[in-house]
């Protein structure tokens, strides 16, 4: 279940470059933009007229850059598009291989169900942390470059979580890849679990249970301090969803 | 020289193969001393298993008609042993009787057939 | 289970919803032969051959592929056979180049100069994408990759679909050279049947998941005859009685016999009775397999 094939690592990472490529640059200038932008947004929230609810949560938001930058990138922006690339990431895992008729190739290697299964598991989730760990310090050093002072570890210490709800969203994709065969299939099926799981951010005392209240991770935001707890109880979902992949493509006919 | 392989006939190809050279062989076309292609060369030339072709030496090894030597490939034997006329004569049904059988698949009466035979004999004899 | 066989099974049996592809299939493959494996399309040949390589779990029964259990052993079933699977699927984007790289990480035993040696041969374009080559470079670019490791087995799935006869034959001289000429095996499930009656020296004739016979090529020349009678008087129907004999077409005084065995036996018998003409027909692959499958099939001649 855990074995690796570097010969099939090699496929698979250039197989999903372009999709690393793409995505690391979309984040990547999200990131740089935030920075540009903080001037004219403060000014323009600030003139807007608003609840005073939201103004003072901005205000609050806007006084300091780096709180600034925490709230705009793993509270808003990183983990929304984070969360399209890991569906994205793990759509075609296994359901790509059946729809182009290789899985009967690529098993005629010696090579194990189980060797297949967690390389390309872990080509993708390395590929999707690296996108986001990237990204991420290209907003640093862009900020940096910007000559504003960020607190580096306040603004890192956001990434953890995002890397273990992106982790879980991904195993999401790379299961219903296996279960429907289908990448199509597997990115709606997992896009709308993904959806139901929002849900309970909405209610009080149920938004602890989403992956997205961990992602956007609003306590990190207050208190500067990594929701470790929650971040490796998904990072152990994420293995329990892999685990019950593998165990289904072991089973599979191809 | 040149083999002719009809793979859809009904006979087993190691027969024909068979057959063509010992045709070779008696009708001088190959001469004692001249060597045969290797099983392999023959069995890639004729896109046919390496087996039927070793197989159709041996038999016409056990023949007498061909040697392997060692190394150096197989040979036409300086000698083409005599047949008993019995043996002979059981060489001749078994080839009359695969050539009877191809021809009836033509369609041909034995009267015709019989027509063919004479003037294949009369053209040998004249 | 012996040394002798590459490839056993005993009772492979492979359901489908309602559907048994392959039912109780009972297949000794000799090591060293060219087993031609032919059955009309939809028979049960890519799932029996899916099954031996692992790719589909049988539902019952077992499968032995060089003395390894498939189920429990697959990986190093796959580690010692080739493999050519139907359609020679391949990856598209890449280039031949990129192709032979790609196997070379994951095959069990790559040389890359044999594998060079086998580019010779076929000359493909080692730039070009896989998904502009000809159907035909497809076949020969999956027969380099499944021959440079020298299996012992070679497991060809319709090799041939779709190339023109002197591909064909280029493709298949490869694979009797490489493969059967140094004492490897292999086995090659078809449905053009004048390919295998070329190369193949065991033959089996599987339909509707069942696998009808199985024989020595040239034995199944040599025994499988029909044979024309017109007797002189109205037999006994008794004297068909004969275990040689398969089935009897016609009426009166004159009969076509189907024999599948001891023809000299039938002859013997037949000749008891006044006649004016007892004529012995061969079958080629055809007629017998036409026979087996009950004449209508999807099969293709060519």
């Amino acid at each position: 279940m855990f074995g690796f094939s570097s010969g099939l690592a090699w496929k698979e990472l250039s197989e999903i470059r372009w999709k690393v490529i793409v995505s690391f640059l979309v984040l990547a200038v999200l990131g740089v933009s935030l920075v540009v932008l903080y001037g004219y947004i403060s000014d323009l929230l600030l003139t807007v007229p608003l609840p005073e609810v939201f103004r003072d949560q901005i205000t609050w938001q806007m006084a300091d850059f780096s709180r600034y930058l925490y709230a705009n990138w793993y509270s808003k922006n990183l983990y929304q598009v984070a969360t399209v690339i890991a569906l994205i990431m793990g759509m075609n895992a296994v359901a790509g291989e059946v729809s182009r008729k290789t899985i009967s190739f690529l098993l005629s290697f010696p090579l194990s169900r189980g060797q297949m299964a967690w390389t390309k598991y872990l080509v993708g989730l390395l590929a999707l942390w690296v996108v986001i760990v990237g990204a991420t310090l290209i907003l640093l050093g862009s900020a940096v470059v910007a000559g504003r002072t960020v607190d580096t570890p306040y603004l890192l210490a956001g990434l953890p979580a995002s890397l273990a709800g992106a982790a879980f969203l991904y195993s999401l994709s790379f299961l219903f890849s296996v279960v429907t065969r289908d990448g199509v299939k597997a990115l709606a099926a997992s896009g709308i679990i993904a959806l139901a799981l929002a849900v309970p951010s909405w209610f009080g005392r149920l938004r602890e249970l989403s992956v997205f209240t961990l992602m956007s991770s609003a306590t990190t935001l207050v208190t500067g301090q990594v929701e470790w707890a929650r971040t490796l109880v998904f990072l152990a979902l994420s293995l329990v969803i892999y685990a019950a992949a593998a165990y289904k493509l072991q089973r599979e006919d191809f | 020289m040149y083999f002719h392989i009809d793979a859809s006939s009904g006979i087993p190809i190691y027969r024909q193969l068979v057959g063509q050279i010992t045709q070779a062989i008696t009708g001088g076309l190959l001469r004692p001393g001249d060597r045969l292609p290797s099983v392999r060369e023959l069995a890639r030339e004729l896109t046919i298993n390496p087996n039927t072709v070793a197989r159709a030496y041996l038999e016409l090894e056990r023949d007498g008609l061909i040697e392997a030597a060692r190394g150096s490939g197989t040979y036409v034997t300086a000698t083409i042993p005599a047949l008993s006329r019995e043996e002979r004569l059981h060489k001749g049904r078994e080839l009359v009787r695969a050539f009877v059988s191809e021809v009836r698949r033509l369609g041909l009466e034995p009267r015709e057939l019989l027509g063919l035979i004479k003037h294949e004999l009369g053209g040998e004899e004249g | 289970m012996t040394d002798e066989y590459v490839i056993e099974t005993r009772g492979l049996t492979k359901v489908f919803g309602a559907k048994r592809a392959v039912d109780d299939l009972n297949l000794q493959v000799r090591r060293g032969s060219v087993f031609g494996f032919l059955g009309p399309n939809g028979a049960g040949k890519t799932t029996t051959i899916k099954m031996l390589l692992g790719l589909t779990k049988p539902t019952s029964g077992e499968a032995r592929v060089l003395g390894l259990d498939v189920r429990e052993r697959s990986v190093e079933v796959r580690r010692r056979v080739g493999v050519v699977a139907e359609d020679a699927p391949l990856y598209d984007h890449m280039t031949v180049a990129e192709t032979l790289a790609f196997a070379s990480r994951l095959a069990a035993d790559w040389d890359d100069q044999r594998a060079a040696k086998y580019m010779d041969i076929f000359r493909l374009p080692m730039q070009a994408r896989v998904r502009d080559l000809s159907r035909g470079m497809r076949g020969q670019l999956a027969l380099i990759l499944a021959l440079t490791p020298e299996p012992e087995l070679l497991i060809l799935d319709e090799p041939t679909a779709g190339l023109d006869p002197v591909m064909r034959r280029e493709f298949l001289s490869t694979v009797l050279d490489e493969v059967t000429a140094r004492g490897g095996t292999v086995f090659m499930s078809s449905h053009v049947l004048a390919e295998v009656e070329r190369v193949a020296d065991t033959v089996g004739i599987i339909n509707k998941g069942k696998l009808l016979m199985v024989k020595d090529m040239t034995e199944l020349k040599e025994t499988e005859k029909k044979v024309r009678v017109h007797f002189q008087v109205e037999p006994d129907p008794a004297i068909f009685q004969h275990p040689g004999i398969a089935s009897v077409e016609g009426q009166g005084r004159r009969y076509i016999v189907t024999v599948t065995s001891d023809l000299e036996g039938v002859l013997e018998r037949l000749r008891t009775v006044p006649h004016f003409v007892i004529d012995v027909v061969d079958l080629n692959l055809e007629e017998i397999f036409m026979q087996y499958t009950g004449g209508k099939s999807g099969v293709r001649i060519q």
